[in-house]
């Protein structure tokens, strides 16, 4: 396997396809950043292209523009307070903040440096890890996806810890919104109130696009304020937020890593699962916990490092048993069969090379990432330069194109802006627009498995032993319980200051 | 008042500048040309980097090849299942420049049992490209060695077989209705979004059994054990699998995929492009590529496939009747 | 906005949801309706204890969140101009509309005010806007673009 490594990375400094991971890296993190191009699109699109090239050099770019994006969707997450690609959803908690404390700089080096490490965590899993974690991915069945999704939804009652029935309610309409359109057991029209447009549900990206961009638009324009935010570029940013992440976050990396890279072998679990739970995780075992989410760098870590994680994690399954982790890997799947490569064990024998250059070159762009960041960083940054009077109607006009363009629908652009509105004055009387993303994101998810898991009850007898008697399902249960139940009963583990305002 | 005249000389310039653009955007249609004269949106109803839209770019290198002069634009309308694409297709301009493709028998089952604002014969169809076989299949160590054995395990055990379909008022959900009308078996139904996640679970062991396509089981065939095809003819993909039929089930349950332009499309237009696909489809490059990609290849000519939609239509009516399932 | 407020409004429209979609739930199939009604029951429930909330809470509280002042006045322009702007988009197409909207909103919204070189900045602000979105959304990622009656 040695041999194989050190080829790969041989393999990956050829000039065409050292080439490829810069373009691919600039041209996935550009596309992450415009809320509304998700790296699914990205990557999507570029596949064609790889038809003219080598299966090597193909694979090595797709690989390089997922991991830009899943990177890139932070950008427009912390400079406005927009996830560019859902699984920056959880970076805004923080980003955002710290972008109005005049620390944007801070956020978005702590956030390439975070991917960065990340990727390459879930990377390594990939590489040497891959057999058995595919193996675990299989012994996910519908009751343990149900009972991960309740703990992901768990981290909104964490959240919200000072308003915590707004912050459920917030959740709940947003689950509650996930089931318009066709109900996933049998197939029939929901919640449509008679319009036909809204069979097809009411799509994530526009819906957050609303919450998040639109709305923040809307407080922009009105606001007295200048600028977006105050900024002042300073030189060797990237290096001091280096410093600050090696003293203050070496756990909160880890752990969010390998939280990411366990997730993201999941087949319908992604980034955006993995970088709310790990944020949670972090907030739970910080001693300052306060800060998360009034501007707290070991926020923007968590989130950061996790969804990038879950790239590798994603391949797992895809590269080993041909059932891909996520939305992304299914596309880079549909290339390899394309290019007539069958995914599957085999793969690491009949065509090794292919294999073992592209998880290896993943590795090489994780860390090209962090030079093309940081120079990106220093372009995406003059968005704060840039006076709301024109930055705010820019945003609406990119809103309102990356929401059509996700399925050239004009309904997903009036989605979007109903919810823009939804955010805004949901916001005013206290509703939480990240909770409600989560709502949104995980409702479907929830429900898809809830219903299974009840028709499985049909065969195996009872209800009760589908739900509460698997191993990792009774794991997950007690996380969730532990999750809830300490903040409540141990003051260690319960921000002192809002320990008087619970509600 | 100054402020006046600047909004006034505004308006004026906005106004001269949409007229000029207009003038721009106005194609002069005295002069017939040869068609096509500009870019055909093509409507995939699926997302980006699914079977529906790898075939069909694959089948835009040839289209390059033999209609140079315009080339395709893609264009994804995912959702409802592929609902809201075909829907695109059949309210599109009948002005030969969008055309789309089409699942059978998706196309005809969202519109009987979903409400879908289309119906078959809102399409000129011009082609059907792909068959894709549906096939039972068991995790390789399962304790069904042939499809009959899980037959009869689930005639002594009425609802204790675990049966992985994907979507409901899909192919596979025909399928499995099929199968339990011609064998009388009850079976616990398991739902599932999408291949993926379905494969998954037949490999993790949440289901027993599990109605797949050729297309989608390729990929994890070291895992899995394929006990029987629903087709004619064995498929060259397996070649080691026997069809239903030549082991005594009487079943053939299909996906089929093909294009087509809406109804009212001019009929020369529609012959060019019924022609150029065949000229596609016979290429012995092209159908090297379907192969390479693990695509079941099957042409048949446009009017061949609207006979056949509308066969499988009454089929299908029948089968969702007998189990209730039309409201 | 106060506390009180704040809360009353946050649980009319908690209880208003649930009881919308409860009615359109009474057509649905028992499973299709399982979650949904949970959802809903959850949605009553929490809404009416924020009414209580609310309803006993001093009128005078001050809300939690600290709120800059808003020029309501900005966004409602700029909200209804957006809803013009979409309107157009379907009946005129995406760039001639995002061309008008980004010269007019943005001089509107500037504060130097309706002048001459405001006007003009804002011009050449649309332009680059615009073309930027062209190259990277029509050309290089080649994302059909709504187009009406104009481009």
């Amino acid at each position: 396997m040695l041999e194989h490594i050190i080829q790969g990375f041989v393999n990956s400094f050829i000039p065409f396809n050292f080439l490829l991971i810069i373009a691919g890296l600039t041209g996935g993190i550009i596309i992450g950043a415009l809320p509304g191009l998700t790296a699914t699109m990205g990557v999507a699109l570029m596949v064609p292209i790889t038809f003219a090239m080598n299966p090597i050099s193909g694979l090595v770019m797709l690989g390089a523009i997922y991991s830009g994006a899943i990177y890139g969707g932070s950008n427009s997450a912390i400079l406005i307070n927009t996830p560019g690609t859902p699984s920056s959803v959880a970076t805004t908690f923080d980003g955002w903040p710290m972008t109005q404390k005049g620390d944007a700089e801070g956020a978005l080096n702590a956030s390439l440096l975070a991917s960065a490490f990340g990727g390459v965590i879930g990377t390594l899993f990939l590489l040497f890890l891959a057999a058995p974690m595919a193996q675990l991915a299989l012994k996910f069945g519908a009751p343990e996806f149900f009972w991960l999704c309740i703990f992901g939804l768990s981290t909104i009652a964490a959240m919200s810890q000072g308003n915590v029935v707004k912050g459920l309610i917030s959740g709940a309409l947003g689950m509650t919104i996930s089931t318009i359109g066709l109900d996933p057991l049998e197939g029939l029209p929901r919640f449509t109130f008679g319009s036909y447009s809204l069979v097809q549900g009411i799509e994530v990206i526009p819906a957050m696009i609303g919450l998040f961009s639109f709305s923040q638009v809307i407080i922009l324009v009105g606001s007295k304020k200048k600028f977006i935010a105050a900024y002042k570029g300073k030189k060797g940013a990237t290096l001091r937020t280096a410093k600050i992440l090696w003293k203050k976050t070496k756990a909160n990396l880890l752990r969010s890593s390998v939280i990411g890279s366990f997730v993201g072998i999941l087949p319908g679990a992604g980034g955006e699962i993995a970088s709310i739970i790990s944020y949670n995780e972090a907030k739970r075992w910080d001693d300052n916990k306060c800060n998360f989410g009034k501007g707290a760098i070991e926020g923007v870590v968590a989130s950061e490092s996790a969804n990038n994680a879950t790239i590798g994690g994603s391949l797992i399954p895809m590269l080993t048993l041909g059932i891909p982790g996520s939305a992304v890997a299914a596309v880079i799947m549909g290339a390899l069969l394309a290019h007539g490569i069958q995914p599957g064990f085999k793969i690491f024998i009949n065509n090794a090379d292919l294999a073992y250059t592209f998880i290896v070159s993943l590795i090489v762009v994780n860390i090209a990432m962090v030079f093309v960041g940081s120079v990106l960083i220093k372009g995406t940054a003059k968005v704060l330069n840039v006076p709301t009077s024109y930055i705010g109607v820019a945003i609406v006009a990119l809103s309102i194109i990356g929401s059509y363009a996700i399925r050239n629908s004009m309904v997903d652009v009036m989605v979007m802006i109903f919810f823009g509105l939804v955010g805004y004055f949901g916001g005013r009387i206290g509703f939480d627009t990240g909770a409600m993303a989560l709502g949104i994101i995980l409702g479907p998810i929830v429900e898809d498995n809830l219903s299974r898991s009840i028709s499985l009850a049909g065969a195996e007898g009872s209800v009760f032993k589908v739900f509460f008697t698997h191993p990792i399902s009774l794991l997950l249960i007690i996380l969730t319980l532990v999750s809830v139940l300490t903040p409540m009963f141990l003051s260690k583990y319960r921000c002192k200051k809002e320990a008087g305002a619970n509600d | 008042m100054k402020k006046n005249k600047i909004l006034v000389s505004i308006v004026g310039m906005v106004l001269v500048l949409a007229l000029i653009l207009t003038g721009c955007g106005q194609k002069s249609t005295v002069v017939k040309e040869k068609y096509p004269t500009k870019p055909l949106n093509m409507v995939i109803a699926f997302s980006a980097g699914g079977s529906s839209d790898i075939q069909a770019r694959l089948m835009q290198k040839y289209w390059n090849k033999y209609v140079p002069e315009q080339p395709w634009v893609f264009n994804y309308k995912a959702g409802a299942g592929g609902a809201i694409g075909f829907g695109a297709i059949a309210q599109a301009e009948p002005d030969g420049y969008t055309l789309g493709g089409l699942n059978v028998p998706h196309m005809i089952l969202q519109p009987m049992a979903q409400g879908a604002q289309f119906s078959i014969d809102d399409f000129a169809y011009i082609s059907q490209v792909v068959t894709d076989p549906q096939v039972l299949a068991v995790e390789k160590s399962s304790q069904f060695k042939t499809w009959k054995e899980a037959i009869d395990f689930a005639k002594a055990n009425p609802n204790k077989l675990k049966v992985g379909i994907v979507g409901t008022f899909t192919g596979h959900h025909m399928m499995l209705l099929d199968l339990k009308d011609k064998t009388g078996i009850e079976v616990t139904q398991v739902v599932y979004k999408g291949a993926a996640d379905q494969n998954a679970a037949l490999l993790g062991k949440e289901i027993d059994l599990m109605i797949g396509n050729v297309n989608d089981v390729m990929r994890s065939m070291e895992n899995m054990s394929i006990l029987g095809i629903a087709s004619e003819k064995r498929n060259d993909f397996l070649p080691d699998v026997p069809t239903l039929k030549e082991t005594g089930l009487d079943l053939v349950s299909d996906i089929r995929r093909g294009f087509a332009v809406p109804k009212g499309t001019d009929p020369e237009k529609v012959k060019f492009l019924r022609d150029s696909f065949k000229k596609i489809q016979e290429d012995p490059e092209y159908l090297a590529d379907m192969k390479k990609a693990g695509q079941p290849t099957d042409n048949m000519s446009g009017e061949e496939f609207d006979k056949y939609v509308h066969e499988q239509q009454e089929y299908n009516k029948n089968l969702l009747t007998k189990f209730n399932l039309l409201k | 906005m106060t506390k009180r407020k704040a809360d009353l409004l946050a649980g009319l429209v908690s209880i208003l949801v649930a009881i919308v979609f409860m009615v359109q739930g009474f057509e649905l199939s028992e499973r299709s309706n399982a979650l949904p009604f949970v959802l809903e029951v959850f949605l009553f429930v929490s809404g009416l204890y924020l009414l209580i909330r609310g309803i006993r809470t001093n009128a005078a509280e001050k809300g939690e969140e600290g709120e800059s002042e808003l020029d309501w006045v900005k966004s409602t322009v700029i909200v209804l101009a957006t809803f013009v702007y979409v309107a157009c988009v379907i009946y005129i197409g995406f760039y001639v509309s995002t061309f008008v909207y980004l010269i007019l909103g943005s001089w509107y919204l500037n504060e130097r005010g309706f002048t001459l070189p405001a006007l003009i900045v804002s011009a050449i602000f649309s332009i680059g806007v615009s073309a930027v979105l062209y190259l990277t959304f029509t050309v290089f990622l080649l994302v059909p673009t709504p187009a009406g009656l104009l481009f």
